[in-house]
């Protein structure tokens, strides 16, 4: 709650007092009031704006305070079944958006997410419920199984998912991610350009973090070590 | 006819005065060129490494090609705003002396529709081609987390 800090409701009320004598003193009085009053009113926005800053740390790509809450959106899952927002749940999880047409960005950002995820072994909060959730955003080619192929080649605990475009969007739009189709003059030919970032979701399903290109992995290890500790801190 | 002759004789001589300045692919090394290995039965590849140009001459290579890929293009990953965009450049112009990186999130060949299954440790040849003189390197397969 905010409260209104003002030293002029003291000189204003002394307006209404008679003698001469009396006027001038109790003049004095307020106005000494007042001046305390106007140092306690700068001290305690100095305190708050200090305060505040200390409650937001400079970690880049942290999106805080108020984080998005991600809502419903219901992917297909390589390995199988659904992988909607209560996937979310309970979990740390970095994102990825590609597809497996793309040799360059997307083998290089899945083997940056194993070095980011195994470097943060030596932290149980993260480590106990941390995963890796590659988004394809070419589900004419990446089919389940396709993508199933493809994550298991680079590490059998990667989650890969994908949806036609209608339900890949009610995931998209909340993050901010974009993607287009390129095509070139043979149809068999085409590419995405895609948001390259990795992006960070909390366990209550808090949109908390974006890592933009180029990634290394340590930067980004070290963002969500001072995240986590952040978060641990505050008991969200 | 005989002046048609003279005429392509004249052409011929022009164009072999000017041959120093075709920029021929001798020139052109590569050091540590390799394709990040992709999952079975991937269908595009990746090659890095580093050309050089070891010519006085300025080289443009014009077409890459290799008898393991249907296709091969030269791409480079830009990094705009955040997104990814993969922009194809249809030639490379080596000034002499320059060494040009291929690397992982910038330049890079393009390969496409592999004709074999190419696994670490095996290789496969690339051919580059300046003016009308080409020039065939190796390139070997690592693993991907490279
Ligand atoms: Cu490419």
């Amino acid at each position: 709650m905010q409260r209104r800090c003002s030293p002029f409701v003291h000189l204003r009320y002394n307006a209404s007092v008679n003698t001469p004598k009396d006027d001038q003193s109790r003049f004095r009085f307020s106005l000494v009031v007042g001046l305390i009053a106007l140092l306690a009113c700068a001290m305690g926005a100095y305190f708050a704006t200090r305060q505040a800053t200390a409650e937001v740390p400079d970690i880049q790509g942290f999106l805080w305070p108020d984080p998005v809450i991600l809502h419903d959106f219901t992917l297909l899952e390589a390995h199988g079944g659904v992988f909607d927002a209560a996937r979310l749940d309970g979990h740390w999880t970095l994102l990825f958006f590609g597809f497996t047409h793309c040799p360059d960005v997307c083998p290089t950002t899945l083997n940056t997410l194993k070095t980011v995820r195994s470097a943060l072994r030596d932290v149980p909060a993260f480590d106990a419920h941390a995963q890796i959730l590659f988004v394809s955003v070419d589900p004419a080619r990446d089919t389940p199984a396709v993508l199933r192929q493809y994550v298991d080649y680079f590490d059998p605990h990667l989650l890969a998912a994908t949806a036609a475009p209608d339900e890949l969007n009610a995931l998209t739009r909340q993050l901010g991610v974009l993607y287009s189709k390129v095509e070139t003059d043979k149809p068999s030919v085409y590419s995405f350009d895609h948001t390259a970032a990795i992006l960070l979701i909390g366990p209550a399903r808090q949109f908390l973090g974006v890592f933009s290109p180029p990634h290394h992995a340590a930067e980004i290890e070290t963002a969500i070590r001072r995240i986590l500790a952040f978060m641990q801190a505050k008991r969200v | 006819m005989k002046h048609a002759a003279n005429k392509q004789a004249g052409w011929l001589l022009v164009l072999w005065l000017l041959s120093p300045l075709v920029p021929a692919c001798d020139g052109l090394t590569g050091a540590d060129l390799w394709i990040r290995e992709g999952p079975p039965g991937a269908t595009v590849l990746a090659g890095f490494g580093r050309l050089i140009n070891r010519s006085r001459e300025t080289l443009q290579v014009s077409e890459i090609r290799s008898t393991d890929f249907k296709l091969v293009m030269l791409h480079e990953t830009v990094l705009q705003a955040g997104q990814a965009h993969m922009v194809a450049r249809d030639r490379l112009l080596l000034s002499p002396g320059e060494v040009r990186a291929l690397s992982p999130g910038g330049l890079h060949l393009m390969l496409m529709q592999p004709t074999v299954s190419l696994r670490r440790g095996q290789s496969a040849v690339v051919t580059f081609t300046c003016g009308n003189t080409q020039n065939s390197m190796v390139f070997s397969v690592r693993s991907s987390d490279q």
